[in-house]
């Protein structure tokens, strides 16, 4: 009896002890759910996404009719977009050697149609992505220009051009309205006039013919977070080492540097390793102009609206620029611009501003600008360039700080000129003798 | 070998070693709740060290940039206020002078008003700052929806008053056309400012914050216009003044004041 009674109580001990050991290993202790979101590492420096079609805008959007230019005005401008987007593009035909020599500019014959200008040649992957183009071949090509001639009903040519490489395309959109471009046609009278100005064999600019109104603007800048940059943009940002350097300062983690320029409040990342040598990358890659794009996206760096500028094939450089009002935004310093260069698959170099333009003054000093006449005038008269290296011109703003207050930029309208690579302002009359600075370098 | 015995010494043995893993796995408990305990709030800290606050607001949580510009005073203007000499100097900054020194009681806001509606321009937008006995002044700030805007020298009313407490003559500015930005933000909430100020070390223990209210500071001086940030206004032991940045949450320095 009393054995019986041990080797009961010795069983329960060692099932004790069994269960013990159990709980002890597999004690886990009941934390609350983490609710903080800073422990997610995604990094971002503002919550604006965009898409391609938002970045890729054309730069004009003309009207002509029976001879005459009438600039599209900028909501408008959105509309007619749209509506092409509803058109499906095919049957992509190379039609540049059916246009005779001298005859590039007007090889539609003073039709009424619709002509849209970008900023520079457009790869066609990228119109992939704004426009619904059935064409699966065209690999390789880019245009800048896309003209519609507008008395087709729902099938009509439409015409890609590459001015510089004197190239025409024909396409042929179907299931196609014009109803919103044919109502535009009709209310022509609201829209500026312009005249085409000439500037190569196979390009003509379009510049208004009358004075232009444009106020001066004030912006109250918000800084942007730093070591939001140093996170996304550094793959172990804890590694990241930070030096000051003269008015700035430089994080590095060995392989790739980010300078902090805060004279004009600029951010420099340089990654050396992605300049890899074999350039023979695959052709079905992303096209790096949409690389730029996604990049851009990844930690929100959009922070103000930036409009797609240029290219270069061979450098492998994209260049995004501020616009404000629909007007782009110049800086000598590259203030106004995002800029980055690809190596052969990894983004190589990053330049962008450090602020966004937060809050805008109220009161606008509003300002006439000399007609497109009166500036083609001058710019021909200028005697120190080189006339055939005049590119483009543009009526934009330029980015100046304000000398006094520190966090506030002004925004001042005037007309400038691509020379060559760079915009520069065309100065006015008083303002060179004045000495005020032109070189927008 | 005597089975008996055997498990007379197991029973002690799973004895001994129970006790040891029902000690062990105490511990283990006890350990992991200690870690979620050091995490403290920002209200335990405070509490800890002694550092007391009234009951905070908490209704608003989005407020936005306001824009106004300086008024220009007339000769109109200054032709309609009883009692006084009024002159306009620079056009946004008009002086009076009384006639005869009117009596004012800075302790009893009822007559404060009626004095501001009677002989102030514009006296119902201003409301009592501070009344400095050695300088003999008294300061009004104007107030926007509600809102005073805090150590603005463009809307500003110094009462000048002599040791009677009676008011002497008097210097104003004045914010115009002030409108509100459209985009609505969220704010920093009014324990965080406390927080802001306490890391920054101008909270010591034993302090007690009196007053809290949300406010505007000047934030930006345009060409022609000024923007006005919303700002937490904290009393600290009825006597300090801090300012903080409702938006970005940095405390607004005195020295390096951000509008002149």
């Amino acid at each position: 009896m009393y054995e019986a009674i041990k080797t009961v109580v010795l069983t329960g001990l060692v099932l004790i002890s069994i269960a013990l050991t159990f709980v002890l290993w597999t004690y886990h202790p009941k934390y609350d759910v983490l609710q903080n979101d800073e422990y997610i590492q995604h990094v971002s420096v503002s919550n604006t996404q965009v898409d391609t079609a938002m970045v890729v805008q054309p730069k004009q959007m003309l009207i002509h009719k029976n001879g005459t230019h009438y600039a599209v005005a900028e909501e408008e401008k959105n509309d007619v977009l749209k509506e092409m987007k509803k058109w499906t593009l095919d049957d992509f035909e190379n039609i540049s050697s059916s246009v005779p020599q001298g005859k590039f500019l007007s090889f539609l014959s003073g039709k009424e149609r619709l002509e849209v200008i970008y900023p520079d040649e457009v790869p066609i992957d990228i119109y992939r992505l704004i426009f619904t183009i059935e064409d699966k071949r065209l690999d390789g090509l880019s245009f800048d220009r896309i003209l519609v001639p507008l008395d087709g009903k729902d099938k009509f040519p439409v015409y890609f051009i590459a001015t510089d490489k004197r190239k025409i395309y024909q396409a042929t959109a179907s299931d196609a309205s014009l109803s919103l471009i044919s109502r535009l046609l009709k209310e022509t009278n609201h829209f500026p006039r312009y005249f085409a100005y000439p500037v190569s064999e196979t390009e003509q600019l379009y510049l208004p013919e009358k004075e232009v109104e444009l106020s001066s603007l004030q912006y109250y800048i918000d800084e942007l977070d730093v070591d939001k940059f140093k996170e996304a943009l550094f793959s172990d940002p804890s590694f990241v080492k930070k030096d000051l350097i003269p008015f700035g300062e430089e994080y590095t983690d060995g392989s790739r540097l980010m300078d902090v320029d805060f004279l004009q409040r600029m951010l420099l990342y340089v990654n050396p390793a992605a300049r890899a040598s074999n350039m023979n990358q695959t052709e079905s890659e992303t096209h790096f102009i949409q690389k730029s794009i996604d990049f851009v996206n990844e930690h929100g760096g959009w922070t103000d609206l930036y409009h797609f500028a240029r290219w270069s094939e061979e450098d492998r450089k994209v260049i995004f620029r501020l616009v404000v009002n629909g007007y782009p935004v110049f800086n000598e310093y590259g203030m106004s611009e995002i800029v980055e260069t690809w190596g052969a698959s990894d983004l190589m170099k990053y330049q962008r501003p450090l602020f966004r333009l937060e809050i805008a003054d109220r009161n606008r000093t509003p300002k006439t600008l000399p007609s497109g006449r009166d500036i083609v005038k001058q710019l021909e008269a200028m005697k120190d360039i080189r006339h055939t290296l005049v590119k483009d011109i543009a009526i934009g703003y330029e980015l100046v700080k304000d000398p006094e207050r520190e966090k506030v930029i002004r925004l001042e309208p005037a007309w400038f000129y691509l020379y060559g690579q760079t915009w520069k302002k065309v100065t006015i009359g008083e303002e060179s003798r004045g000495g005020g600075t032109n070189g927008l370098e | 070998m005597d089975w008996n015995k055997t498990k007379t010494i197991f029973i002690i043995v799973f004895l001994i070693l129970d006790c040891f893993l029902a000690y062990q796995f105490m511990e283990k408990r006890n350990s992991s709740q200690l870690d979620v305990i050091l995490e403290t709030t920002i209200e335990e800290q405070l509490e800890a060290n002694g550092i007391t606050y009234v009951e905070l607001p908490k209704e608003v949580t989005k407020a936005v940039y306001v824009s106004g510009k300086g008024r220009s005073f007339t000769d109109t203007d200054a032709k309609k206020l009883p009692g006084q000499k009024v002159e306009v100097e620079q056009k946004t900054k008009l002086k009076g002078t009384f006639t005869d020194p009117i009596v004012l009681n800075v302790e009893d806001p009822y007559q404060l008003r009626e004095f501001l509606q009677r002989y102030i321009l514009n006296g119902e937008q201003y409301a009592f700052w501070s009344f400095d006995k050695k300088e003999g002044t008294v300061t009004f700030y104007q107030v926007y929806d509600g809102k005073m805007i805090y150590g603005n020298e463009n809307s500003k009313l110094v009462i000048h008053v002599n040791e009677q407490k009676e008011a002497l003559s008097y210097e104003q500015t004045m914010l115009t056309d002030l409108e509100k930005y459209e985009r609505k933000q969220d704010i920093v909430p009014a324990i965080k400012a406390i927080e802001t100020l306490y890391r920054k070390g101008y909270l010591q223990p034993g302090d007690r914050v009196t007053r809290v209210e949300l406010g505007y500071y000047g934030l930006v001086q345009f060409t022609a216009s000024q923007v006005l940030t919303p700002t937490w206004h904290i009393v600290v032991n009825r006597k300090e003044d801090y300012f903080v940045n409702a938006f970005e949450g940095q405390v607004i320095n005195d020295q390096e004041s951000m509008l002149e």
